[in-house]
């Protein structure tokens, strides 16, 4: 394995397409923490999102619909958890979780019901997301490999976590959708439609989370396996308590979650054991909840040593 | 029913419909679980009735199925035991998968390694496996505690990586060096040390008299000690179980302990009992820990009720792999309404419905909501 300028581009650009869906889905999560709910049904909506775009791929064998099937696999499984723990007090903990095992399981299910087949599935006559290739900087030598191979749901994440930092922080509700997570009873006495807002922004957060899925099974290669998301769905959940639930901070954050996955499948190819680069991403999640803990704890400290000065 | 007694606060409860609305919920849930199972199945196109019938018989139809559903479920009710102690005292973790691996993989390597009588080397084989669901319960939970982390996702991140470490010293380590068949990543098999059977001619073996003995340690704990009112307590509402004076720091490295050691525990007797040995994956893959997590949301955290659910899940299994090699139904269909008993569950709709929550369908069913809420006094939607 050489190190060079050359080497750093394709990591980067492996970091980038790594980085997408775990955003998707963290920005899902984000919303969520804005409105005081938290969702652990990610990882399921994921792997329906993922199921389902399959599905729809291989039946129509067109990009938009199973771009559409995807997310609207992923708000379904949202929107039941949603309708459970808002309108039902369904322990949100409990409803999600096991909406993550109902989709393990159904998925596997249906995986045999429509293909005849168990575990993985792929075929030659699935059509793979459009690569976007722009026509200038895809001819320089670095940036156009680190920006090679990006489809366009790649982008679309990316973007959204701008487009959802203008919603939250600049459109009026916005203000109102993180007014219900401050108080809620202070929003309702407002005349906020609190449930009406909660269970909105948990179906989104599905919507988004299915599109997450998609661009796991459609985006670097075409298939479906079963666990898919491998747990991207509670890491999500870590980025975004890293992130403080700001779509840019979460940006940030799951760009070094996206490094830390690109990086274990880098050293695959080294000497290194199997156990330990697979681990990788589950050990630096934890570390990485400790530095943040660690570095909010001294941050409030010389806070106060300050005003008592 | 007369009209008081959809007041969802009413004090007097009484009258059996009421009293016994917890065992109601589950039974209506495994209903109507049971139900859309048989859509789904009939949906892809099998015989409903004969794939659910099916499932019932080999999960509990005859001496050979029920012990094999006996079997199964002891490592769940363990797990159960683990995630009921847990979740019970307010601190949800997921962990008794690693812990499980953890204590399973220890628990073949003393056994093999230890030499002596075959009760003792039970005894220790056992305990090391407590020990290690222990630590690395402890370790979670004080990853936990000293970083305010939620537990939630500690535990789900240091399941990942028992399941690795598992491997690598399977793999690299303990692999079985006498072994036939070198792909199998397994250790050396157990000789001398393990469970008897209960049955000579079936896989029962004593880990679930342990189990059941377990139950009723437990219950005893639960519902007749100080520790066991704190642990409730704190479960019920944390807040005022702390000004009421409980040290809750305390109190989640206690049962977190405890916790870690039930579900080590159920890995040593896996081992002991079914396997004679540690395999790559056998805890991880066949979904123990995540059975015992559903048996106990299902008991209701209830230790004894736990022995119940966990054999009835275990059940299902059991008659979901007999469906899929009889019928060709794919077995995740007993996963499936696992997953919608467990659902339904959560949502209570008897509790639900007694205080109007269902008032959200009106709009689209203007029909029968009219019918719904003319039997009962409507209360503020937006409660």
């Amino acid at each position: 394995m050489k190190i060079n300028a050359e080497f750093i581009a394709v990591l980067i650009n492996s970091t980038i397409r790594m980085t997408s869906p775990i955003l998707l889905a963290t920005l899902a999560a984000a919303l969520c923490s804005k409105v005081k709910l938290f969702n652990i049904a990610l990882e399921g909506a994921m792997i329906s999102g993922a199921f389902f775009s399959i599905l729809a791929n291989d039946v129509t064998g067109s990009v938009l619909v199973s771009i559409l099937a995807g997310s609207l696999g992923g708000l379904a499984v949202c929107a039941i958890v949603g309708l459970l723990v808002i309108q039902f007090n369904a322990s949100e903990v409990v409803a999600g979780l096991i909406a993550n095992t109902l989709m393990t399981a159904s998925t596997t299910y249906l995986l045999y019901i429509f293909f005849n087949t168990k575990g993985v599935y792929t075929s030659l006559d699935l059509v793979d997301l459009p690569k976007v290739s722009l026509p200038f900087i895809n001819k320089l030598p670095l940036l156009g490999t680190i920006l090679s191979n990006l489809t366009i749901l790649d982008y679309f994440a990316y973007f959204s976590a701008v487009g959802i930092y203008i919603f939250l922080y600049k459109t009026i509700i916005g203000f109102r959708l993180r007014a219900v997570g401050i108080n809620k009873e202070a929003a309702r006495s407002l005349g906020t439609p609190v449930n009406r807002y909660q269970f909105l922004t948990i179906s989104l957060s599905g919507l988004l989370c299915g599109l997450g899925g998609c661009l796991l099974s459609m985006g670097t290669v075409t298939l479906f396996i079963e666990g898919i998301t491998s747990g991207r769905g509670y890491i999500a959940l870590a980025a975004n308590a890293v992130g403080q639930s700001h779509p840019l901070g979460v940006l940030l954050s799951c760009a070094f979650f996206g490094a830390t996955q690109a990086l274990g499948n880098v050293l695959q190819n080294t000497d290194l054991k199997t156990q330990i680069t697979s681990s990788i991403p589950y050990l630096s999640t934890i570390l990485v909840l400790i530095v943040y803990s660690v570095y909010i704890k001294w941050k409030n400290n010389r806070a106060r040593n300050i005003e008592e000065k | 029913m007369s009209e008081k007694g959809f007041t969802g606060n009413s004090n007097r409860r009484s009258g059996f419909f009421k009293r016994y609305t917890d065992v109601w919920e589950a039974f209506l849930a495994i209903i109507v679980g049971f139900f859309i199972g048989g859509l789904v199945i009939s949906w892809s196109g099998f015989d409903a009735i004969a794939a659910i019938l099916r499932m019932l018989e080999g999960g509990f139809g005859s001496g050979y199925y029920l012990t094999t559903t006996l079997t199964r479920s002891t490592p769940i009710i363990f797990a159960g035991f683990a995630a009921a102690l847990a979740w019970g005292s307010g601190y949800p973790s997921l962990g008794a998968s690693g812990q499980m691996i953890l204590g399973a993989m220890i628990s073949s390597q003393i056994a093999i390694s230890v030499d002596g009588p075959e009760i003792i080397i039970i005894i220790l084989s056992i305990l090391g496996g407590m020990i290690a669901g222990m630590i690395y319960s402890l370790i979670s939970g004080w990853i936990s505690d000293r970083f305010r982390i939620y537990l939630l996702i500690v535990t789900l991140m240091m399941n990942y990586i028992a399941d690795n470490i598992a491997s690598y010293f399977t793999h690299y380590f303990i692999k079985d060096p006498f072994g036939l068949d070198s792909s199998a990543i397994q250790t050396q098999k157990i000789e001398v040390g393990f469970f008897p059977r209960i049955f000579s001619d079936f896989t029962t073996h004593y880990g679930l008299i342990i189990a059941l003995v377990l139950a009723g340690v437990l219950w005893f704990i639960k519902y007749r000690t100080v520790f066991g009112y704190r642990a409730r307590m704190g479960g019920l509402n944390a807040l005022f179980a702390e000004y009421g004076g409980l040290n809750s720091k305390k109190m989640m490295y206690g049962v977190l302990l405890l916790s870690g050691a039930m579900a080590g525990m159920g890995g040593a007797c896996e081992v002991l009992g079914t396997r004679f040995r540690y395999v790559d994956g056998m805890i991880s893959s066949s979904g123990y820990a995540w059975s015992g997590i559903i048996a106990s949301l299902i008991a209701n955290n209830h230790p004894i009720g736990i022995v119940f659910s966990s054999i009835f899940l275990a059940g299902l299994t059991t008659g979901g792999s007999a469906v899929e090699r009889s019928m060709s139904v794919p077995s995740e269909v007993s996963a499936i309404i696992q997953s919608i008993i467990t659902l339904l569950m959560t949502a209570k709709f008897i509790v639900s419905y007694r205080h109007g929550k269902f008032g959200i369908f009106k709009k689209s069913y203007s029909k029968i909501a009219k019918r719904i809420s003319s039997m009962k006094p409507s209360k503020a939607e937006n409660k």
